[in-house]
């Protein structure tokens, strides 16, 4: 009797578990099924092998680094945020074996991506560090490469982790470089060098106008000006609000997820 | 009445030295100080300025009117015959260069109230526009090159001169910004400035020959090396009287002084991040024009059919002039530093990309 207590009780604790999950995150429970798992393509997104390929490449990283490095995918949130649905799945027990670590997770329902980032991730991958991964990864996402989408995400974790380990994190200042663009830096040469030209040939043709009437008298003013009235009467003010600077330091801004975890993340449209 | 300014030692014509400020017989080099010159002559040219008349009669002057209505004088010196229009004043024989100066033209209301000789010789008004065209990069080297400068004339230019004591009223809309507890406060203001100026020897243009902009450009004189007028010191040099009468002198010289005078005012108006002038009222209280004849340098030259004018302030030595500019120099000089400043800039983004 006290066994069969036992296990209903058990059983009504994993159904509370459940359902309070599901209302965060649906899929969280089918990931935290497999601790080994660091794809979860609920949406489908990519191919077996692909998703195969990718989940050993991403093992490899977190492995490496002692991390998570996951990716997430969904076709509906159920009215969740994607940073919620992000923090929950990453605060979920499958992902808890490592310290911290981040997540990639993408909604093709509204077209949503988010990172979240726990632990040892929030400093690996900053606020600025986050933004130079998407501006990498969403032309990807926006062309439906969703396995292109997700390597260049695996790539770019490695490089994040690697840079991490060293002691200074890529921030803002101190982002990895692409690889040299000479086409657009020559365009960029090309454009300034012909501003600058124009504005050089532009004085020099100046140089040969020197016949120019006179519209003023000023060289002729004796003694300048003796001021006989002034005044300066008060009208009325209007209020504006200061456009404060947005050229703020680095670093990741944090938040709590609903299961009391501090996170760092972001999260967009693609 | 012509002058002719002959050498009392060898008969010579004289001429105006701008170096020494003397008459020079370029003979003999007998030296003659030009008022000295006027008053010891005492005959024709010292009556006339001092008689009074107030018209010009080209009767009495010995210059016949042709019937195109120029005038023709017969030179003295050579006998050669001299044309001129009816501002001329004074003009060299065309034959023997004698300076032929009609001193009628300066005579009663028409004798100008000052003069300033020439500081500056021929020999360096050539080399001034050398030195100008020298370091013009678009100017085709042709140009440059050229040495032959069509016509260099000395000419003694009328101008009005104008003093003018001035009231002045501006009001205008201000703004003033500052920041107040998170928030920029833009305070609106009628700010209201009223005071006197004074100016003194605008020179206005008094030939219809000189284009205004080129006598604007050589513009200032000074006038404190004025000189009370002799015609000797026109000898040598062409001068005409004046044709632009003082009332059309003054609509230009009122509107640069209200141009002045709303500046003037402006830059009263302090700790104002705007001040937008919404009424004025700018008055002459005191206005007075002297007639003068100023120095200037002119030279002529012709460069692919078109021709171009120099003017330089025969006392300041300022040159001006409209340059004629080659447009393949110009593409050459546009291509080729676009070229070295995009390899530089692409060079330093390359260096920016390794660092």
């Amino acid at each position: 009797m006290k066994k069969m207590m036992k296990i209903y009780k058990l059983t009504l604790a994993l159904l509370l578990l459940a359902v309070l999950t599901l209302t965060v995150c649906p899929m969280q429970l089918r990931a935290a099924s497999d601790t080994e798992i660091y794809v979860v393509d609920n949406a489908n997104l990519i191919a077996d092998g692909e998703e195969a390929a990718l989940n050993s490449r991403l093992a490899e990283i977190s492995a490496k680094y002692d991390t998570n490095v996951i990716v997430y995918t969904d076709s509906s949130l159920y009215n969740v945020t994607p940073q919620e649905c992000a923090d929950a799945m990453l605060d979920s027990d499958a992902f808890k074996k490592r310290g911290g670590g981040i997540l990639f997770m993408v909604n093709t329902e509204d077209n949503d991506w988010a990172f979240s980032t726990v632990g040892t991730g929030i400093t690996a991958f900053t606020d600025a560090g986050q933004e130079y991964m998407i501006g990498k990864i969403k032309p990807k996402l926006s062309d439906k490469a969703y396995d292109k989408a997700f390597n260049i995400y695996a790539d770019l974790a490695d490089d994040f982790l690697k840079q991490a380990a060293t002691g200074k994190p890529y921030d803002k200042g101190n982002l990895p470089k692409g690889p040299f663009q000479a086409v657009k830096d020559a365009i960029i040469a090309i454009v300034a060098g012909f501003l600058a030209s124009l504005a050089r040939v532009t004085k020099l043709k100046g140089e040969t106008k020197t016949v120019k009437k006179a519209t003023k008298a000023t060289t002729y003013l004796v003694g300048g000006v003796t001021l006989a009235g002034a005044q300066e009467v008060y009208r009325n003010s209007e209020f504006r609000p200061v456009v404060r600077s947005t050229g703020g330091g680095g670093g990741s801004s944090t938040h709590v997820s609903s299961s009391g975890t501090v996170h760092g993340g972001s999260s967009g449209k693609f | 009445m012509a002058n002719e300014y002959k050498c009392s030692s060898c008969g010579g014509a004289l001429e105006f030295d701008s170096k020494t400020q003397k008459l020079i017989c370029p003979y003999c080099g007998a030296v003659h100080d030009a008022a000295a010159y006027d008053a010891a002559a005492g005959g024709a040219a010292a009556q006339q300025q001092a008689g009074g008349s107030s018209s010009w009669n080209m009767q009495s002057d010995n210059w016949n009117v042709g019937e195109d209505g120029l005038l023709t004088y017969v030179c003295e010196n050579c006998g050669g015959e001299v044309v001129g229009d009816d501002t001329l004043a004074s003009t060299s024989c065309p034959y023997c260069d004698s300076p032929i100066v009609r001193a009628s033209q300066f005579s009663g209301s028409l004798r100008p109230d000052f003069i300033i000789p020439f500081k500056l010789d021929k020999k360096e008004a050539k080399a001034k526009l050398s030195r100008f065209v020298s370091g013009k990069k678009l100017v085709p080297k042709v140009f440059k090159d050229q040495k032959h400068i069509d016509e260099v004339k000395g000419v003694y230019v009328p101008f009005w001169v104008f003093d003018a004591d001035v009231y002045g009223e501006v009001t205008y809309n201000a703004t003033r910004e500052q920041n107040n507890g998170g928030q920029i406060e833009v305070g609106h203001f009628d700010v209201f400035r009223s005071g006197n100026m004074s100016f003194r020897n605008i020179p206005i243009d008094a030939s219809s020959k000189m284009e205004d902009d080129l006598m604007d450009s050589i513009e200032p004189f000074n006038t404190n090396e004025a000189v009370p007028f002799t015609p000797a010191y026109l000898a040598g040099y062409m001068a005409d009287k004046y044709d632009v009468s003082p009332q059309e002198g003054f609509v230009r010289a009122d509107e640069r002084i209200k141009k002045s005078v709303e500046e003037a005012m402006r830059n009263t108006v302090k700790g104002f991040n705007t001040a937008t002038p919404v009424a004025s009222n700018i008055s002459m209280m005191q206005g007075q024009a002297k007639y003068a004849l100023y120095p200037v340098w002119i030279l002529n030259t012709t460069w692919q059919g078109k021709h171009y004018r120099f003017a330089m302030n025969g006392q300041t030595g300022k040159f001006v002039g409209d340059l004629p500019y080659d447009k393949s120099a110009y593409k050459r000089q546009l291509f080729s530093f676009a070229g070295i400043v995009s390899a530089i800039v692409f060079g330093a983004l390359f260096l920016l990309w390794l660092i």
